[in-house]
C-alpha cells in the first residue's frame, strides 16, 4: 500500500551552492543546483533549507550543525531545467537568513522539497495581475516564467505592481521587463515609480483598467495582502495569496504554521500553511 | 580440511539490536516521538519507515480538535518552543484514513492517546483496543499545553488513577509519558508503575516562555508552550536517570536526541529505548540515521546485544 501522497514527491537532497550574491542592502539572490527538486517544482513550490553547515565533514557535533535549529522556507523564484538549478530571493532578517548569506559557491546545503500547493497557473486570455511587496516578488518570477515558456500566456496578458520601502530593494523589476511584461513600482520613500503603497497601484488599475485584470495574484507583508484581498472581494475578482508561516516541519506534521481559514459550514478552521497553503485563495485566510 | 575452517570467520559482527518494552519486542530502540512525525504517512516517501524500531503517532482525542491560537512555534537557543494544543484528526478519524498505511508498515506502531477528563483517555483507549496493527498505548499525560494537561503526571495519586483505569480496558502494551515539570520524576514513575503501567516514556517538553520585546508580546499564541530540542537533553537524561533508579519496567527516553551519541547516552543512563522528537523535524531521517549508528557503534565496541548497554553507565 503506497501512503496518501501530495501532488508531487519530496526529495530532500545535498544542493550544491552555485551562486549565491548580493542585488542589493540585505537582499541577496540563491542559486542551488538539484535537479530532482528542479524537476518537480511548480510556481509557487517552496522549499525548506537548513542553512548551516551539515555535511558530513564536519567536525561539529550534530546539535552545533543543526544552529540555528530550524529549517528556513523559502519560495522558489525561478528554476533552470536544462542546468538543473533553482534559485531563491532572500533578505537577511535574523541569524538564519544572515549565516545562509555567508554560505559560498561550491559549498551545499540540505534543501527538502519541493513543498505545498502550487499556483493556478496563467492561462491564455485571462489577463493577470501579479502584486508584490519585497521578497514576496520570488514566486512571481516563477509564475510568469513558466507561463511564457510553456506558451499558454502572452506577457501581455500580465501586469507586476511591484513595492517595497525603498528603490534598492525592487531587485528583479528588469527581470519582467525582460519578458515583456509592463511593471509598475511603488515605495514608501519615493526612490521609485509612485511615492506610496503598493495596494494603491492596484486600487487605481481596477478603476481605470479593470480588463487588465482577470486574476490576482497576492504576495507580501500581511497588511498589504490584507488591502489586496479587500480590493479584489470589492471588484469581484478570484484570485491567490502565497503566505509565509513560522514552519519547524514543512511537511504537515508539527501542526504549527497554522492560519484561520473559512470553510463553510464548518466555520474557521485551522489550516497548515506547509501543505495546505502557502498558496491559498485570497479571500479563504482570516489575515492577522 | 577446508580453508573456511581454517581462516577466521570473515563476516563483521551483527549485532541485536532488539529489546522490548513490556510485551512489545521492538526490533530496535530507535522511535519517532508522538508529536513530531504526523501518523507516519507524512515522512514515508523521505523515510524507510521499515528500519526504525516503532512509529508513535500524534496525540489521539475523542473528537478532532482545533488546537491552540498562533503563533504555535518560536526558535530558541539550541531548541523550540510550541504550543500546538494537540491539533489532531480525532481517534475516528485515525482509524479511518491513518491506520490503514500503518497497519502495512514493518514496524511498531504506538498510539498515543490525551484528553481532558479520565472518561476521555478511557473512551480512545476503549476504540483502539478493538483495532488490528497497534502495537501500543502511549498516554499523553504531560502536555503544557491544554488546560490541566499537566495535572495527571504532577500528581502521583492523579496519575496512578489514570494508569488504573486504562489497565483495565487495555491488554496493550501501556506507556505513561511524563512530564519533566516535577519535583520528583521518579515518585510520578513509581505510581503509574504500581498502578500498572508497562513502561514509562520521559520527558515531555519543558514550560517555557518567550516575549518579543518590540511589541511585548509572548513569542506563543498560547503565552507558555513547551520546550525541545537539544537545549533540554541533559535534563532528560537526568530525568531518565533519576527514573531507573526508582523503577523496574522499562524506561523510553526522550529529549533532544539529535545523534547516535545522544542515544547511547539515554540508554546508559537507564533507557530500553529512545525516541527521537524535534530533531525529525530538522531531519527527517535522523532516526534512522541512528539506527545505523548503534549498529555501527555496537560492532566497533563488540557488544553483541545492544540491551548489555541498558543502565550500564559507570558510576564511581
Amino acid at each position: 500500500m503506497t501512503p496518501p501522497s501530495s501532488p508531487s514527491p519530496v526529495f530532500q537532497v545535498r544542493a550544491e551552492v552555485v551562486a549565491n550574491r548580493q542585488i542589493g542592502p540585505g537582499l541577496y539572490w540563491i542559486d542551488l543546483a538539484a535537479p530532482e527538486i528542479v524537476e518537480h517544482a511548480r510556481p509557487g513550490h517552496f522549499v525548506h533549507l537548513v542553512v548551516s553547515d551539515t555535511t558530513p565533514e564536519s567536525p561539529c557535533p550534530v546539535w552545533m550543525q543543526y544552529t540555528p535549529l530550524l529549517r528556513r522556507p523559502f519560495s522558489i523564484a525561478e528554476h533552470d531545467r536544462a542546468r538543473g538549478t533553482f534559485s531563491l530571493i532572500y533578505r537577511v532578517v535574523g541569524g538564519g537568513t544572515h549565516i545562509l548569506s555567508t554560505r559560498r559557491a561550491g559549498e551545499s546545503l540540505d534543501v527538502l522539497g519541493p513543498l505545498g500547493q502550487t499556483f493556478v497557473p496563467i492561462q491564455s486570455g485571462r489577463p493577470v495581475v501579479m502584486i508584490a511587496g519585497g521578497v514576496g516578488i520570488a514566486p512571481f518570477f516563477f509564475l510568469a516564467q513558466e507561463a511564457i515558456q510553456a506558451g499558454r500566456a502572452r506577457p501581455q496578458d500580465m501586469t507586476v505592481l511591484f513595492g517595497a520601502a525603498t528603490a534598492s530593494l525592487l531587485s528583479g523589476s528588469d527581470k519582467f521587463r525582460a519578458m515583456g511584461i509592463d511593471v509598475s513600482l511603488a515605495t514608501d520613500d519615493g526612490t521609485a515609480g509612485f511615492h506610496g503603497f503598493v495596494t494603491v497601484l492596484l486600487e487605481d488599475l481596477l478603476r481605470q483598467n479593470p480588463s487588465r485584470c482577470a486574476y490576482l495574484y497576492v504576495c507580501g507583508p500581511t497588511p498589504m495582502m490584507r488591502r489586496s484581498a479587500a480590493l479584489a472581494k470589492e471588484a469581484g475578482l478570484l484570485g491567490q495569496m502565497s503566505l509565509e508561516g513560522i514552519m519547524p516541519c514543512g511537511v504537515g506534521v508539527c501542526m504549527a504554521c497554522v492560519v484561520p481559514c473559512v470553510r463553510p459550514p464548518a466555520g474557521t478552521v485551522y489550516e497548515r500553511v506547509c501543505v495546505s497553503g502557502p498558496v491559498f485563495d485570497l479571500q479563504e485566510v482570516i489575515l492577522p | 580440511m577446508s580453508r573456511s575452517t581454517l581462516t577466521p570467520d570473515p563476516r563483521p559482527l551483527t549485532p541485536d539490536l532488539s529489546v522490548t518494552i513490556g510485551s512489545l519486542r521492538l526490533k530496535n530502540p530507535v522511535l519517532v516521538a508522538s508529536g513530531t512525525f504526523g501518523y507516519g504517512t507524512e515522512y514515508a516517501g523521505l523515510v524507510d519507515l521499515s528500519r526504525l524500531g516503532g512509529i508513535v503517532t500524534k496525540t489521539l482525542t475523542p473528537e478532532a480538535w482545533p488546537g491552540n491560537d498562533p503563533p504555535r512555534a518560536a526558535e530558541t537557543a539550541a531548541g523550540m518552543l510550541n504550543s500546538i494544543g494537540l491539533q489532531n484528526v480525532g481517534v475516528e478519524g485515525f482509524i479511518r484514513d491513518k491506520l490503514p498505511y500503518l497497519q502495512t508498515v514493518d514496524t511498531a506502531v504506538i498510539v498515543n492517546i490525551g484528553g481532558g477528563p479520565i472518561e476521555e483517555f478511557v473512551a480512545v483507549a476503549e476504540r483502539l483496543a478493538d483495532c488490528d496493527g497497534i502495537d501500543g498505548i502511549e498516554v499523553n499525560m504531560s502536555c503544557p499545553n491544554v488546560a490541566g494537561g499537566m495535572d495527571f503526571s504532577t500528581d502521583p495519586r492523579r496519575a496512578a488513577q489514570l494508569i488504573t483505569r486504562l489497565r483495565k480496558v487495555v491488554d496493550l502494551p501501556l506507556i505513561a509519558k511524563l512530564t519533566p515539570n516535577v519535583t520528583d520524576i521518579g515518585e510520578i514513575a513509581r505510581s503509574v508503575e504500581e498502578a500498572g503501567a508497562d513502561a514509562v516514556s520521559a520527558i515531555n517538553t519543558l514550560r517555557g516562555m518567550a516575549i518579543d520585546v518590540k511589541t511585548r508580546r509572548p513569542k506563543l499564541g498560547g503565552i507558555t508552550g513547551g520546550l525541545s530540542g537539544p537545549a533540554i537533553k541533559p535534563v532528560a537524561v537526568a530525568a531518565v536517570w533519576s527514573i531507573a533508579r526508582r523503577v523496574t519496567i522499562p524506561i523510553i527516553g526522550i529529549g533532544g536526541i539529535m545523534s547516535t551519541e545522544d542515544a547511547l547516552e539515554f540508554l546508559i543512563a537507564g533507557a530500553a529505548a529512545i525516541q527521537v522528537g524535534t530533531a525529525n523535524f530538522v531531519n527527517p531521517k535522523t532516526g534512522t540515521d541512528i539506527v545505523a549508528g548503534l549498529d555501527t557503534y555496537c560492532a566497533q565496541e563488540g557488544i553483541t546485544s545492544i540491551r548489555s548497554l541498558i543502565g550500564s553507565a559507570r558510576v564511581p
